[in-house]
């Protein structure tokens, strides 16, 4: 399962990537010095939420729907703090970083009734 | 959420391909935990006996669960597919019948047991352990098997266990027997690794139409079962990937502060 989830973490970074710049793009922003901060935020959040998901799904009994939302939470608390701090055409950036996790989970559930 | 989705979505794509190939040849239980750490899950594919302190063995709906699915009486045979490793505990995946609450046979649903809750029911593996050094290469030319009317196969030598019954040779058929045994009373049986649809039996080389072998008076009930050393998922490969994702989350802080520092 490691060797999976190391796979796993490769792609799911990937197409968290894909979703986000694609949000990005679509609220109309161009910089690119905050299309590669999205990158960079994500790159940095992405892998520990997967990973911290998938550690205590198969180490604990922690209720797991629970954790991934509290997961979530930190994720979204953490973009909007890079957004804030370093973000040049992010008016409202916990709104924004919302937002964007908001989109993706859409999208996945579209693609979900689709798949 | 995007994350997760992510994650799970190539879960999906990744492994549903992999658990259909698996289905071809091993049947799983319906069991969501199952489902969800099949991976992390050895495969065992033998019978036990229930062996509970209290003369029963409670099923659990999973082994970080508090939820009871039923109780099973000590002496019931349950296969077991699998064995996972719960925090130093190996419990077993087995199938068992629900009891209505009117005592009725209810469906057959699958749960969790305590591996050290149940006793391996002796099998042609334990057998082959037991008489390992015993066994020898068989030297025939099949002569006898040709010859006979019918062919019985045993789970193994003096179980009294037919494992089938075939309608004598197949002419022009092969059959390669590896390993054969001499039993206490001087019968020579022979282990088929597959002929015709069955897999892994004996044939009794010295009387292989005979019906009713006797069970050996000295073959075991219970045989001997060794947990699998902890599964988990392979702890230092995890470890490793939280290395690797710590290095690069720490990698990714200090690029976004160098890339974002402060003008002077």
């Amino acid at each position: 399962m490691s060797g999976t989830l190391l796979g796993s973490l490769g792609l799911s970074l990937l197409l968290t990537l894909v979703l986000e710049t694609g949000f990005f793009l679509l609220t109309g922003k161009r910089g690119r010095r905050d299309l590669l901060l999205v990158v960079l935020v994500n790159v940095l959040t992405n892998p520990v939420v997967v990973l911290a998901y998938w550690l205590i799904v198969f180490y604990t009994s922690l209720n797991h729907v629970i954790m991934k939302a509290v997961l979530e939470l930190a994720a979204v608390l953490a973009e909007g703090y890079y957004y804030k701090k370093y973000g040049q055409a992010f008016q409202r950036p916990f709104l924004f970083s919302f937002a964007a996790n908001a989109f993706s989970f859409g999208i996945g559930l579209l693609l979900q009734q689709l798949l | 959420m995007k994350k997760l989705f992510s994650f799970t979505l190539f879960l999906c794509l990744v492994l549903i391909p992999v658990t259909t190939a698996y289905a071809d040849v091993i049947i799983e239980p319906d069991n969501s935990f199952y489902t969800r750490h099949a991976a992390d899950c050895v495969q065992v594919g033998r019978s036990f006996y229930a062996h509970g302190a209290d003369g029963f063995v409670t099923v659990m709906e999973a082994p970080d669960s508090k939820t009871e699915l039923g109780a099973v009486e000590n002496d019931t045979v349950l296969y077991v597919y699998s064995t996972y490793n719960h925090k130093g505990t190996s419990w077993g995946v087995v199938d068992f019948e629900r009891q209505t609450d009117d005592g009725d046979p209810g469906p057959i649903i699958s749960g969790w047991v305590p591996m050290d809750q149940l006793q391996l029911k002796y099998d042609r593996i334990s057998f082959a352990e037991e008489h390992e050094k015993e066994f020898h290469p068989y030297a025939g030319d099949l002569s006898e098997l040709k010859a006979a009317e019918q062919l019985v196969f045993w789970t193994y030598p003096g179980s009294g266990a037919q494992a089938g019954i075939m309608a004598g040779w197949q002419e022009g058929s092969e059959l390669y027997l590896e390993t054969a045994y001499t039993d206490a009373d001087g019968r020579e049986w022979g282990f088929i690794t597959y002929y015709y649809g069955y897999k892994n039996v004996w044939v009794c080389l010295s009387d292989p139409a005979n019906e009713s072998i006797p069970k050996a008076g000295d073959n075991p009930l219970t045989g001997i079962w060794q947990p699998p050393e902890r599964t988990g998922s392979g702890l230092p490969v995890t470890l490793l990937v939280i290395v690797l994702v710590a290095v690069l989350a720490a990698g990714t802080v200090i690029l976004i502060r160098v890339v974002w520092k402060p003008q002077k």
